[in-house]
């Protein structure tokens, strides 16, 4: 084959690669038939590019993927996996047990007024629509909820009466103090006795943290920090709502501080 | 054989009246220099590539056009229908607009290796001039076609824009009620972009196109640089002439154009796979002004000018706006006037080969920076990115009420934890080791060094819990940090004001 034959050879591929690309587009020239709500054709499904409508761009009220919601939502305070955030962990079943869906809704509707959890209501910048905050909390009991092996007694979420300070120092003294030192005023798991601290934790978060512990970051729930105590036994509903009413008292004792001077 | 004989009469029929034989024979059997036989021969492939990618930007977007809606409340929707509903719309619109972006690379490529061959000197001058018109004519249709995507981007993009061009001087808001049709992106903004995207602009790029073929076949393709053969006007055309006389020179048809061909067609199959592959671009969030939610980012091809003006100090903005795009047009333009004559090869122009070089390395940093976009707050950090688990692991429980200070009061949109997070202000995974508590609180509360006071929208408790918590982010075992304050050392400022009167 001399060169001539051969580069004409080439020219005609080459124009009839062209002319078939060219072509393909008007392939889509065909009538309009089928639901508004169906792509109309499969043929080209198996092409990689082929944009789905569950993946089509929309604003973030229209994600209604749970998990989702959470790495966009929650996972900055609570954690990537509802837990080792600085927020108390969702991923915890013990807490899930003692807390309710409509409790957890209506926080996440209104926010906590005398804590750090901010309202998740469409009116604020990444907020959420009433179904995203159903499909969430939803999937929160799906996915870390359910355990069977729970301990008995578990103290009320609610604090059903009101403690005694002094009783809660006694009780304080024997199940917190080798952790949290004498007075709260820290030791290895660090001070609560602290302004900064009192203030920005409600009373409702420190009775959830005493019945629940913090089991993501070895902080003993109500079972472990009576029964390794010299109390030899779980804490009960009175003994926290005691340890409340103590740092409670703390609460307004630095406060009162702050007003008098030292 | 009656059958053939009858198809060659009509022909000749036509030929006869027309007289395209007779046109065309000589311009597709133009001589070009045997040079090009070798392997260089391969660099002259991209001019047809870029014409063939144009047409093909024709093909489809007339294709386009019996679909798209050029109207602000129906476009979107229109490409959406195109996307998940005609048949084959979305190969459509993803040949489109990978075409587009491949017309792009091989006509800056085209250009740069016009430049670097010398191939814009005398005589051809003209045609660069055209080609540089062509550059802008393409850089233009790119521009227009991202905004008639009409999404998010393109609706902001545009507000963006038309800030831009408001600061011209005396003629800014004339200019920019002339290209929106109203002092802001509304209805008629539209319809106007359609008008340049669909006629103005593909009228002037068909003019120059002609016109630049027109000189290309007129002046014959050039022949490759050689070390040494300065291009001199008084002897060039003579020289020119013997290089492409009969017997010396190669006719353009078949042997030169075949090899324009294969490569057309390799290009052509290369943007049908990666139509394929990658599918189309958007449309992205629907352009919605109550939706404030967005991070308009242009299209690549614009990242570069984007993180130019951001990264641009304001004093220097205006300047960059108004001056920098005369003078860059002013530099394309006069290029062979400048330099239209001498050595034409790279070996012996350093100052082009670093000049290239230089402006390609700009280009792609550029437009890294575009794309990670440092300077921009990254808005979903404050409740999407977690505060990393060893760092939460050894706080104390007012430090972990300060993290929750920290991400609530979103200052992660623009600080990172471990590299998570905006990029805008310093990581903050060791500022304990950097700051003490007192010039930590001083930040905070008063902001300083391009942040924002935070004083105001913090509680004293929420402060200390703050400031614990970032005192605390430092290295295990490294010290807090110790900033000698005013008034505390021997030789501090304080002490020397303390001793003023």
């Amino acid at each position: 084959m001399n060169k001539t034959a051969r580069n004409d050879r080439l020219l005609w591929l080459a124009w009839a690669l062209g002319i078939t690309c060219l072509a393909i587009p008007l392939s889509g020239c065909g009538s309009a038939t089928g639901s508004d709500n169906e792509q109309r054709v499969r043929f080209d499904d198996w092409m990689p590019g082929k944009p789905r409508e569950s993946e089509r761009e929309r604003p973030y009220a229209y994600q209604l993927n749970a998990e989702k919601i959470f790495a966009t939502s929650c996972s900055g305070c609570h954690g990537d996996d509802g837990r080792l955030g600085p927020a108390p962990p969702l991923n915890d079943p013990l807490f899930l047990a003692i807390y309710s869906p409509d409790q957890m809704l209506a926080v996440l509707a209104g926010g906590r007024s005398d804590g750090l959890m901010p309202a998740f209501n469409a009116g604020h910048v990444g907020g959420l629509t009433e179904q995203q905050r159903g499909i969430l909390v939803k999937s929160i009991w799906e996915r870390w909820g359910g355990a069977s092996d729970l301990p008995a007694n578990i103290p009320p979420y609610l604090q059903q009466a009101t403690g005694e300070a002094a009783a809660g120092k006694v009780i304080f003294a024997a199940a917190c103090s080798r952790c949290h030192g004498e007075d709260g005023k820290g030791r290895a798991a660090g001070a609560l006795n602290e302004r900064g601290f009192l203030a920005l934790v409600s009373d409702q978060l420190l009775r959830r943290i005493m019945i629940t512990g913090r089991p993501d970051l070895g902080c003993p729930d109500f079972v472990q920090s009576g029964s390794e105590s010299s109390l030899k036994r779980p804490l009960t509903g009175a003994d926290i709502a005691n340890l409340v009413a103590l740092m409670s008292a703390w609460r307004s004792g630095e406060e009162k501080a702050l007003v008098d001077g030292p | 054989m009656h059958v053939l004989k009858g198809i060659k009469n009509v022909l000749m029929w036509f030929e006869h009246r027309l007289v395209l034989r007779e046109t065309f024979w000589p311009i597709v059997r133009h001589p070009v220099p045997r040079s090009l036989r070798r392997k260089v021969g391969w660099m002259y492939v991209l001019g047809s590539t870029a014409m063939t990618l144009l047409f093909l930007q024709v093909a489809t977007g007339i294709a386009l056009s019996m679909v798209y809606v050029p109207s602000a409340g129906e476009a979107y929707e229109s490409l959406n229908y195109l996307n998940f509903q005609v048949p084959l719309g979305w190969l459509l619109r993803a040949i489109h607009n990978w075409s587009a972006t491949m017309m792009l690379i091989v006509v800056v490529l085209h250009m740069t290796q016009v430049f670097l061959a010398g191939a814009y000197k005398y005589p051809r001058e003209l045609t660069w001039m055209l080609g540089v018109v062509l550059f802008f004519c393409t850089v233009g249709m790119a521009f227009t076609g991202q905004v008639l995507r009409w999404d998010a981007d393109s609706y902001w993009g545009l507000g963006v824009g038309a800030a831009m061009i408001g600061r011209i001087p005396y003629i800014g808001p004339a200019l920019v009620d002339l290209m929106m049709g109203g002092p802001m992106v509304g209805g008629e903004t539209l319809s106007r972009f359609f008008a340049l995207h669909v006629y103005i602009i593909p009228g002037i790029l068909f003019a120059a196109l002609g016109a630049h073929l027109y000189l290309v076949v007129r002046k014959g393709i050039s022949e490759p640089p050689e070390v040494g053969n300065e291009v001199d006007p008084e002897t060039y055309e003579e020289e020119y002439e013997k290089l492409i006389a009969d017997g010396e020179g190669d006719p353009f048809f078949p042997g030169p154009m075949a090899r324009d061909a294969f490569f057309i067609g390799f290009t052509l199959l290369f943007v049908l796979a990666i139509a394929v592959v990658f599918g189309p671009d958007g449309p992205g969030l629907s352009p919605d002004p109550a939706n404030v939610a967005v991070e308009p980012v242009p299209d690549w091809y614009f990242l570069s000018l984007f993180a130019v003006l951001a990264l641009s100090p304001r004093s220097l903005e205006t300047y960059i706006i108004l001056i920098g795009p005369i003078i860059v047009v002013g530099v394309l333009f006069m290029l062979p006037i400048f330099a239209g004559r001498g050595e034409r090869h790279p070996f012996r122009r350093p100052v082009a080969v670093l000049s290239v070089v230089f402006i390609f390395l700009a280009l792609s940093v550029l437009t890294w920076l575009g794309v990670t976009e440092p300077w921009s707050p990254h808005m979903n950090a404050w409740t999407g990115d977690a505060v990393p688990v060893n760092i939460v692991k050894r706080l104390s429980p007012t430090e972990m009420q300060g993290a929750v200070v920290l991400q609530l009061k979103a200052c992660r949109n623009c600080h990172a934890l471990d590299g998570i997070g905006g990029k805008r202000g310093p990581d903050l995974t060791h500022v304990g080791s950097r700051l003490d508590r007192p010039a930590l609180v001083r930040q905070v509360v008063q902001g300083g060094g391009n942040m924002p006071a935070y004083g105001k929208q913090l509680t004293g408790a929420q402060i200390t819990a703050l400031v614990d918590f970032l005192h605390a982010c430092r290295p295990e075992n490294r010290p807090p940090a110790v900033v000698p304050t005013p008034g505390d050392g021997v030789e501090g400022p304080g002490k020397l004001s303390r001793a003023g009167p």
